[in-house]
């Protein structure tokens, strides 16, 4: 009688967390429209429900990033300190102090960084498997451990490897920007695993061996990519247009603000002394303004299969566009092209055959 | 290739193998008490050598800049040299430990080494007492060791953060020296090093990188790749090992678990300083509850070891030890007269295994997190 009544709980318990879990991954679904900063986007905070839950409570709720199990921490340490006495040992106390200034601090200051949420992962995950253990001695249903760590490790195991193929970021952006609709990675899934196939086959930096043939003397403008200095023997100012910020020997400097475009291109080739710009379109979108300065000072010279693309800064205004070389871009890799770049010569090429 | 391998080969025998071995020879000699399981000890050690080269060469190119390749490496060798030299006489007992630990897979001798004897799952098949869990745990490790493996052989550094601490590596190579300076800019690449944390990730690449300075050759960096997968491993095998006391389906639910959270796949395949530091403070805190388990010097003085070591890899790590200590002043059993002499003994080896780094970065250096950012 009394084992009937404890199934009929953990029943009831497994059908409220699958109600919990169905809003929480709505929350997460949601999309703020109304949202262009690229950051929040990117780390799924643009909306004031998902920046509590993948932000300050990331550590339990950030479903992508750390699975779904964590938040159960919550409930069962709360069993555990009601219904046992393994918080009555002061070792077992002073690590859940540890424990929770830690969590509160990883919250406070590590909420827009999904990497330092995972900061106490193991012990969170160490805590909530041995809590449960707790749950079914305290309920004598350790016979039954077995069955119930069976079910909890397929539930665990399906549970990730979805998240896995199909939570990743392109994905996530296919969904909240495609027009193919929200659900198109559930309902085209050899699509979606095609394109997660290609994403991981990409080597990288193509582009390094056409800058390592650049002329000593120029130097380059790098927007937060630090390949140049680690795969090649070149110069570069040091810039993330993200905080609008580059970097010499006197420290930090503005370089968009309080300048026209103008007066910005002489800037960077006469005082900075940098002809080239390495960057990316999705970088230079992180600054409207810098974006706006590339789309008509910044001739691009070369897109590599990573995306990167090296301009040539100009002193005259033009209208630019990377298009034409993400469309022979594209073209090669249909053709299942690994390693490549292209450049102006492939654009004309491409364009002029056609 | 086929010499940088040899070159970062070299590096990885000298530092998972020789110095680990030694660091673990040492660690016993300390534990005279026995306080901890050999197996969690042998995982600390393999933890802990890593970051001490790190920390050697932090100490060495500060106090002793602008010397060859060779001195750096020399003298990290005979610091290890020396310790392995006091703690000789334990030698025999990490040849029972490696006998026992990886080549015995009966029940009765598995369970000699571990402080939870009769948890592990016994199985008898055809009177052969064999401990199941140990001999898939060790399947286990061989997958993942592959995956490190393959994962380091082929993927090169890619992300911006893992190409900082790379970039600044090598700028310890070619400049032979570590100073705190307002700005770390670079002249001769005009490469600005942006970084908070201290200086002990990088430190292992410049490890590497001074053997190929020695060797005068170029374009190897697999020793400092091997890092995120050497401590996933690590991780792993504690978690495996703390939890198989409990249950045998414990351990697999927490590995795969772990294995198919999007997040730990991330930091497990690709290269950061994340299982570095994660592992450093997840020991930490096991060393914390083993710490108020049992009040002595030696499980002290190895919690004040990581402690430091996590500050010294991340700038988290200072503020989790200062939890930790907070935590030990708080719950240990102890009287107040006993508690604050330790208590001082945590902060001073806090300080000198990590925390002096910070100190001197805020009071000649960038200002770490109190630099005043100012826009000319």
């Amino acid at each position: 009688m009394q084992e009937k009544k404890i199934k009929y709980k953990i029943i009831l318990f497994a059908f409220l967390s699958a109600i919990f879990l169905s809003v929480l991954y709505y929350f997460q679904f949601q999309v703020n429209k109304n949202t262009t900063d690229p950051n929040l986007i990117y780390r799924r905070i643009d909306t004031p429900v998902k920046f509590l839950l993948n932000g300050y409570l990331g550590h339990f709720f950030n479903f992508k990033y750390l699975g779904n199990i964590n938040w159960l921490f919550i409930p069962l340490v709360i069993f555990a300190y009601l219904k046992t006495d393994v918080f009555k040992s002061n070792a077992n106390k002073g690590l859940l102090f540890a424990y929770f200034t830690t969590l509160l601090l990883i919250s406070v200051k590590g909420f827009f960084n999904s990497r330092y949420q995972l900061t106490l992962f193991p012990i969170t995950l160490g805590f909530t498997l041995y809590f449960s253990w707790l749950l079914l001695k305290y309920y004598q249903l350790i016979h039954h451990a077995v069955k119930i760590y069976t079910a909890v490790f397929v539930f665990i195991l399906i549970n990730n490897v979805v998240g896995l193929l199909f939570m990743k970021d392109y994905i996530d952006r296919e969904i909240e920007h495609s027009k193919k609709g929200k659900f198109y990675f559930l309902t085209h899934p050899p699509e979606a695993f095609e394109k997660l196939k290609k994403k991981k086959s990409k080597p990288q930096y193509a582009i390094i061996d056409y800058i390592s043939k650049l002329p000593n003397d120029k130097n380059i403008l790098v927007n937060n990519l630090p390949m140049l200095y680690y795969y090649t023997n070149k110069r570069g100012i040091y810039y993330w247009c993200g905080d609008d910020t580059y970097y010499t020997s006197k420290g930090r400097s503005l370089l968009v603000a309080e300048k026209n475009f103008e007066q910005l291109s002489r800037f960077i080739t006469d005082s900075l002394k940098c002809n080239y710009l390495l960057s990316n379109d999705y970088y230079n979108k992180h600054n409207d303004k810098f974006n706006e300065f590339v789309l008509s000072y910044c001739k691009p010279l070369v897109l590599d299969n990573g995306e990167y693309v090296l301009y040539e800064i100009t002193s005259e205004k033009s209208n630019y566009s990377l298009k034409p070389f993400e469309t022979v871009a594209r073209k090669k890799l249909e053709q299942s092209q690994q390693y490549f770049t292209v450049t102006q010569a492939d654009v004309d090429e491409y364009f002029g055959k056609k | 290739m086929l010499y940088a391998l040899l070159i970062s080969l070299l590096v990885c025998i000298i530092t998972y193998v020789f110095f680990a071995g030694i660091t673990f020879l040492f660690f016993l000699k300390l534990d005279n008490k026995f306080s901890m399981p050999k197996n969690i000890l042998f995982i600390c050690s393999l933890a802990f050598t890593p970051f001490l080269v790190s920390l050697l060469l932090h100490y060495l190119l500060w106090l002793f800049p602008l010397h060859s390749a060779g001195f750096y490496i020399s003298s990290v060798i005979v610091s290890f040299i020396f310790l392995g030299i006091i703690s000789y006489s334990k030698l025999s007992d990490l040849v029972s430990f490696i006998r026992t630990a990886f080549f015995d897979f009966s029940l009765h001798t598995a369970s000699k080494y571990s402080a939870f004897k009769t948890k592990y799952l016994e199985v008898e098949i055809k009177k052969i007492n064999l401990n199941i869990n140990k001999i898939l745990f060790f399947v286990l490790l061989v997958i993942v060791f592959s995956n490190w493996i393959f994962a380091t052989l082929n993927n090169q550094f890619t992300g911006h953060d893992m190409l900082e601490y790379a970039i600044q590596a090598k700028h310890f190579v070619l400049e032979k020296k570590i100073e705190y300076v307002e700005n770390r800019f670079h002249t001769e690449n005009q490469f600005y090093y942006v970084g908070l944390h201290g200086f002990s990730f990088p430190l292992l690449g410049t490890w590497e990188f001074l053997f190929y300075d020695f060797f005068e050759w170029s374009g190897g960096d697999y020793f400092f790749r091997s890092i995120s997968g050497f401590y996933a491993l690590l991780l792993v095998s504690l978690l495996f090992i703390i939890s198989n006391q409990y249950n045998k389906f414990l351990p697999w639910i927490i590995v795969i678990y772990m294995w198919f959270t999007y997040g730990f796949y991330l930091i497990l395949t690709s290269y950061h300083i994340d299982n570095f530091r994660i592992t450093m403070i997840t020991i930490s805190f096991l060393l914390l509850w083993y710490g108020l388990k049992n009040e002595n010097y030696f499980i002290l003085i190895l919690l004040a070891l990581f402690c430091g070591a996590q500050a010294y890899i991340h700038s988290l790590g200072v503020f989790i030890s200062v939890f930790i200590v907070a935590s030990y002043f708080l719950f240990s059993q102890e009287k107040l007269s006993n508690k604050i002499p330790k208590i001082l003994l945590l902060g001073v080896l806090i300080i000198l295994f990590g925390g002096i780094h910070y100190i001197m970065d805020v009071w000649k250096g960038t200002g770490w997190i109190f630099q005043e950012i100012k826009y000319y």
